[in-house]
């Protein structure tokens, strides 16, 4: 994003944005960092200028990229999807997507309004890879990296910024515990946050197998969640039992 | 995907927070859901939601844009949401798109245990759930007043901007704008519209008396 001539300095703009890349120049007119704009178009397209002074850059590499990831009503070429993810456990009973024994990971950078860079998703994808997960092929992250070493495909991405990536993959049940923990190690040599996620079937009885796991580990998790009802039709995949062996 | 996902804040005050989503499956049952989408979006209509909007074209909020015009523009592949209040709205509208049978994925974002006692009231279990482990990383980047990142984590797709809430908020106290246009304001940011739009009102309230 840019800001034209026809800035009047007046600074409305500045607090609209989340990740507070627009500033003064002097007190006559306000300009984007480059490198902190993640191109969501807020100041654009929700922020009403009362001059009109902002206009979108030349989408071209890497700002068409970042402009995907951040702008939610923007569907990918690749995926016909808008948003960063797919539909991942959303429609999970037609899809069975995630089976009963297997656990979902959804992976959110920058998340919440930080933003990231690519290095450090990489660091991420890099550990998970060596664990054998598998990741989910729609997702828009799998353009950019090698699914076998978790590397960039392209070097230039590595000091792109981008809002709220997020990496998508699964595994068995019984990978959780060196999966969770080798997540919580991670983390601590990339320079923003991740908003963790994890997916199950949920058993008849309505129990969540996952949870014992996570109660183990000493990994709190959150009251609130995302619930699938199972009204989708057709149905895709079966119950876990009252009784199982996890 | 995962937007309405992360929501913080205390029990209390998530009590009043749900987001009930419809959308059909690209690949399995997408071809024709138009219709059926639309009947699910006018169910949640029903129930008088806080907010409600479409994914991929606006929320009520939006700069020109309201209910009808959701409807118009509603695809195979729309992806509506409806924001209430209380578990109790939200099992009648359960309840209701049980009953039309539209073979739409449902979802409900909230309290666990709340949704889990409304579904087997009316019939239900619910399929497959995603959990929050929360924010891991470099959390000293978060803002430090809980009620910013509570605010801030209703719209999933990150596009409020902590400065705006201060900024409203301290409009707030300075009797330039009430609560309730501060909580408008935001909730024109969140495009797909799952801002809680009484919750916000309720959080900046509480950011005004600090």
């Amino acid at each position: 994003m840019e800001i034209t001539d026809r800035c009047v300095g007046c600074a409305s703009c500045i607090p609209w944005c989340p990740v507070g890349a627009i500033k003064m120049i002097g007190d006559k007119k306000a300009t984007v960092d480059q490198e902190k704009c993640i191109e969501c178009w807020v100041c654009y397209k929700i922020f009403q200028c009362p001059v009109s002074a902002f206009k979108p850059a030349e989408m071209v590499f890497p700002r068409d990229l970042m402009w995907n990831f951040a702008v939610p009503t923007k569907d990918w070429a690749t995926t016909r999807m808008a948003g960063r993810g797919t539909e991942e456990v959303k429609t999970n009973e037609v899809t069975g997507r995630v089976k009963p024994g297997e656990v979902g990971l959804a992976l959110d950078f920058g998340r919440p309004a930080i933003s990231t860079s690519f290095k450090d998703v990489e660091k991420v994808f890099m550990a998970l890879v060596k664990l054998g997960v598998e990741f989910e092929k729609e997702n828009p992250l799998n353009m950019l990296f090698d699914w076998t070493t978790g590397r960039l495909k392209d070097d230039r991405l590595r000091e792109v910024r981008a809002y709220q990536p997020i990496i998508e993959c699964k595994f068995p049940i019984e990978k959780t515990e060196v999966v969770l923990n080798t997540l919580r190690e991670v983390v601590k040599e990339i320079d923003t946050v991740v908003s963790v996620g994890l997916a199950s079937t949920v058993r008849v009885d309505g129990t969540i197998p996952i949870f014992n796991i996570l109660d183990r580990l000493g990994i709190p998790y959150k009251p609130n969640m995302k619930i699938n009802m199972g009204l989708g039709r057709p149905l895709a995949s079966i119950r876990v039992p009252d009784k199982v062996r996890w | 995907m995962t937007h309405t996902l992360h929501r913080t804040g205390e029990i209390e005050s998530l009590k009043k927070d749900y987001v009930v989503l419809v959308m059909s499956c690209r690949g399995f049952n997408d071809a024709g859901a138009a219709p059926k989408l639309v009947e699910a979006l006018k169910i949640l209509a029903r129930y008088n939601p806080i907010n409600m909007g479409d994914m991929k074209t606006g929320s009520i909020w939006t700069k020109d844009h309201n209910f009808e015009k959701i409807v118009e523009k509603a695809t195979d592949t729309s992806i509506f949401h409806g924001v209430y209040k209380d578990i109790e709205t939200v099992k009648m509208v359960l309840k209701d798109l049980k009953d039309a049978n539209l073979g739409m994925s449902v979802v409900v974002s909230g309290l666990y245990n709340e949704t889990l006692n409304a579904a087997r009231e009316i019939g239900l279990t619910p399929h497959t759930v995603m959990v929050s482990l929360g924010i891991w990383g470099k959390t000293d980047l978060l803002p430090e007043e809980p009620e910013i990142l509570d605010i801030q984590t209703m719209c999933g797709h990150g596009l409020i901007s902590k400065n705006l809430v201060k900024k409203l908020a301290k409009d707030v106290k300075l009797g330039i704008i009430s609560s309730d246009e501060a909580a408008r304001t935001l909730a024109k940011c969140c495009t797909c519209g799952i801002f809680n739009v009484e919750r916000a009102k309720e959080l900046i309230e509480k950011l005004v008396k600090k």
